[in-house]
């Protein structure tokens, strides 16, 4: 993933302010909002006190563990590249690949919420991992049981395979 | 923004199908073939989705890029059967036997991007197409000609429509025939080729590098009392259906079921073996005026001999990028070499001694690319 900050050119702490659509009130630290592809796309143009989104699409529930993911990986990025700098041994991939794993382990609907949070604000890695996990759950199940996980309807008349 | 709500956008239980399209389609282009033929099964929306043409090509893509969903199959003609390989990890390679019907009297003769192309034992020009993971099969008009076919090739022509397209080398090396699914003309194309009849040096099946097909082949030269042979390629371009000869250097010792060509990184290459235990490499530099050199890049040193016939070929052949491996298949063991780290693995297969098996086509079969 491509580096979405630089310390040298942005002083840190600066924060905005990250409206869901309850209407509550996020401030995050910049970095941590640039994560969305959509924030940073008109970053520059905005007025330095109007660093204000309203995010009409983002539940304040979704949202939390959104600002938690970009969280999460804009300091985890910070430790190894620092670790890498100092050519010290770090696990530090791995262990944000568990902490991942750990995190999309959500039941369905929070799962759906956050694809099209992440979707709408367009965050890369996170959309990754929220696709790859709908469709790891796809993985050896039965049409019947797709249904049932899904609630989707059968609508075929007939079933062509069924008599496997 | 758009859809300016206070309440949350709570999802109700039928999240696949209320995710935009585009998302269901990057969850779909994750999801491996055999699971697809599942998901086909659950409602009409997903039928129509997977059934699309441009998803099965797309997917094929996204899963030549991972590389390790690259399935294969030989072909054991002793026991009329399959067997597969997941090109992963070395070290989780096995052989697997998959069950395939043999009693319809066919013989697979080539394979593109998960299609296979059969041809019926007691009628050579009587042929079929079918993908074993859509289980669509479609019998091609027969191919009145009396030359023989010395192999079969299925491309994709990109150049005009996405259609993918037969096509047949006689066995004097002549005539070219082609047969692609059209709605108004459904007949074989017979075409003539600037080629001469000459003795075929590769005995693998014909591999695609660059969008041609290529075969090793020389002519007997008498000059005085000395007697030598002229080795070139012929290369065919399935799509363009256009012709070409590459010379080869006289550096390179060309023999009969000794040397094949392949594919490494985009190239050209021609193998050889210059001691049994040491294969090298030759890699086609194309330079201005249609001139052309070759420099030999790689070797591999084995740890047995190497028997004759020798066929080698490369993976993934449609992948620049990635790590390239290499597949040597020489009498009843495949040896599979990965080229950037030099790791290794042998698979014994086996082989009945009565009747060796010549040839070997590999097969991917992780598809849904159909004929039509």
């Amino acid at each position: 993933m491509k580096d979405s900050f630089n310390p040298s050119i942005e002083p840190p702490k600066k924060t905005v302010t990250l409206v869901s659509s309850d209407g509550y009130d996020f401030e995050v630290e910049e970095e941590v909002a640039l994560e969305s592809q959509v924030i940073k796309d008109g970053f520059e143009d905005k007025a330095v006190d109007d660093r204000e989104y309203l995010l009409f699409n983002v539940h304040s529930d979704t949202l939390e563990l959104i600002i938690k993911y970009c969280e999460k990986h804009v300091s985890s990025r910070k430790s190894i590249s620092a670790a890498a700098a100092s050519s010290s041994s770090s696990n530090g991939e791995e262990a944000l690949k568990e902490w991942d794993e750990h995190f999309i382990s959500v039941d369905t609907n929070t799962l759906y919420d956050i694809l099209m949070a992440a979707d709408y604000l367009n965050i890369k890695s996170l959309l990754d991992l929220a696709i790859q996990k709908v469709a790891d759950t796809i993985h050896g199940r039965s049409p019947e049981q797709i249904r049932k996980k899904f609630n989707i309807e059968n609508d075929s008349i007939i079933d062509p395979w069924a008599s496997e | 923004m758009n859809n300016y709500s206070n309440k949350k956008l709570k999802a109700d239980m039928t999240m696949l199908l209320n995710l935009p399209q585009d998302i269901i389609l990057k969850i779909l282009l994750r999801v491996p073939v055999e699971y697809l033929i599942t998901l086909k099964r659950v409602c009409k929306f997903l039928f129509k989705l997977i059934s699309d043409r441009y998803f099965a090509s797309a997917h094929l893509d996204s899963h030549h890029e991972e590389e390790i969903f690259i399935e294969i199959m030989c072909v054991k003609p002793h026991i009329h059967g399959y067997s597969s390989i997941k090109l992963q990890e070395f070290k989780d390679m096995e052989l697997k036997e998959v069950k395939m019907y043999s009693k319809g009297g066919v013989s697979l003769r080539a394979s593109c991007d998960g299609l296979m192309l059969l041809e019926n034992k007691r009628d050579g020009k009587q042929l079929y197409i079918c993908n074993p993971i859509t289980r669509n099969c479609t019998t091609l008009p027969r191919l009145e000609t009396q030359d023989e076919v010395r192999d079969w090739v299925v491309v994709l022509d990109d150049s005009i429509d996405h259609k993918y397209k037969v096509v047949g080398m006689s066995v004097d090396f002549h005539k070219c025939f082609v047969f692609k699914p059209d709605k108004t003309t459904s007949q074989w194309t017979v075409l003539h080729t600037p080629f001469e009849e000459s003795l075929v040096l590769s005995t693998q099946f014909p591999p695609l590098v660059n969008k041609e097909f290529h075969w090793l082949r020389s002519t007997r030269c008498v000059t005085g009392s000395k007697e030598n042979y002229e080795p070139s390629i012929y290369s065919v371009n399935a799509a363009k259906v256009a012709f070409r000869e590459t010379k080869v250097s006289p550096m390179i010792n060309c023999r009969y079921n000794h040397n094949s060509i392949l594919e490494v990184k985009g190239s050209l290459c021609l193998t050889d073996d210059t001691s049994p235990k040491q294969l090298d490499i030759w890699v086609l530099h194309y330079k201005e005026n249609h001139n052309c050199q070759w420099t030999k890049s790689y070797n591999i040193i084995l740890e047995s001999e190497l028997h004759y016939p020798i066929h080698v070929y490369s993976f993934p052949p449609s992948n620049y990028s990635g790590r390239t491996i290499i597949l040597v298949h020489h009498k009843n063991q495949l040896l599979f070499y990965d080229l950037e780290n030099k790791d290794s693995k042998i698979i014994d297969i086996e082989v009945d001694e009565g009747r060796p098996f010549t040839k070997c086509p590999f097969v991917h079969i992780n598809s849904l690319v159909d004929w039509e």
